[in-house]
């Protein structure tokens, strides 16, 4: 439990929060996500479907710049029958920047914490907390002065190891 | 999990150092060819991406990750690798150099799947694992980066308490940003 709790606070002091440049800005978005995980034939096949609540702080940053940026993500699955997956995470960003782009490619990485419900193929139920790693290529866009929205696909490797998708809408604050 | 934190408190730190330097994104195709466990692991390829940032004319620092899934075969397990590191390295190359050979250490935090066909069995967990990564890198154009890299990581897979023992070969392309 101690750990858990150190996890969150590690997670919560290195997102947005500590940014302090006036220019900069910061993005709340919410996201819909599927989660996709090897089957029995390695095939992926649907694992769980569900949202995410997230907190972006975006660099200030000038055209033709790499733009770097922070997130802190609340993510909830829910899959057929008993799996269940809530994992909150932190990455960091690299971005095209959206001065000159109206929609910026970007690639994340970052670590998660998770908690985990899983159904086994033999019937039994497999329950933990533990840490993990994920990784995403998106798109995303500012529309208009404080719309933001943003689409990724990336990989969750947190007890379930799997391909996600997220596509979110955001609002931005200054 | 001190040593979670710790990288991730590396990571954290490690924005801070140079986006306002010489930069670039990248993704890449990467297959993961397991040198210890041959025959008895299947390969496992996938895709990943990477922040480059290159703070000196000498030094360049990778922030990256990747995700490979094992292909099934039978008698062989198949290994699904999800990887997040923190590389440090050296270019002998100066920064107009049209391609530069490179080399760095690293830091991964892997999550690693071990299916097994034949039994039916399936090992999870999360470890840390040291990478060593030797390539070329290459400039097209004014913003076009390319990268092709060997890397040797070392880890032990959760589970099943093997060797990871893998060459981690990765074919690389994406954007400058000076």
């Amino acid at each position: 439990m101690r750990a858990v709790a150190w996890g969150i606070l590690v997670v919560l002091t290195v997102t947005p929060g500590l940014a302090q440049a006036d220019d900069d800005s910061f993005v709340a978005t919410v996201s819909t996500a599927r989660l996709a995980a090897p089957g029995p034939d390695s095939n992926l096949v649907h694992f769980a479907t569900g949202g995410a609540l997230s907190i972006l702080w975006l660099e200030d940053c000038g055209a033709g710049r790499l733009c770097g940026a922070l997130e802190s993500s609340a993510l909830f699955l829910r899959g057929d029958g008993e799996a269940r997956l809530y994992d909150l995470s932190a990455s960091i960003t690299g971005s095209f920047s959206l001065v000159d782009n109206p929609v910026a490619p970007f690639v994340s990485v970052g670590l998660d914490l998770v908690s985990v419900r899983l159904p086994e193929r033999d019937g039994d139920l497999t329950r933990g907390v533990g840490p993990g790693v994920h990784g995403n290529l998106g798109l995303q866009a500012i529309l208009g002065e404080r719309l933001f929205a943003r689409g990724q696909i990336g990989y969750l490797g947190a007890a379930v190891g799997g391909v996600k998708g997220e596509v979110g809408i955001g609002y931005r604050f200054e | 999990m001190r040593n979670l934190l710790l990288a991730i408190i590396i990571l954290a730190a490690g924005r801070g150092t140079a986006i306002a330097d010489p930069t670039g994104l990248l993704v890449n195709g990467t297959l993961v060819k397991p040198i210890s466990g041959e025959n008895r692991v299947a390969e496992s390829s996938g895709a990943g991406g990477e922040i480059l940032m290159l703070p000196t004319s000498n030094w360049l620092v990778q922030i990256g990750g990747y995700g490979v899934f094992g292909r099934p075969a039978t008698g062989a397990l198949a290994r699904d690798i999800f990887d997040v590191h923190l590389q440090v390295g050296m270019t002998p190359a100066e920064r107009t150099s049209t391609v530069a050979p490179y080399a760095c250490l690293g830091i991964d935090v892997l999550s690693i799947t071990t299916r097994d066909h034949d039994k039916g069995e399936t090992e999870r967990g999360t470890t840390l694992g040291v990478s060593a990564q030797a390539g070329v890198l290459g400039r097209l154009g004014d913003r076009g980066l390319v990268k092709a890299s060997g890397t040797y990581l070392g880890a032990i897979v959760p589970g099943t308490g093997d060797d990871l023992g893998g060459l981690v070969l990765q074919l690389a392309a994406g954007m400058a940003f000076d």
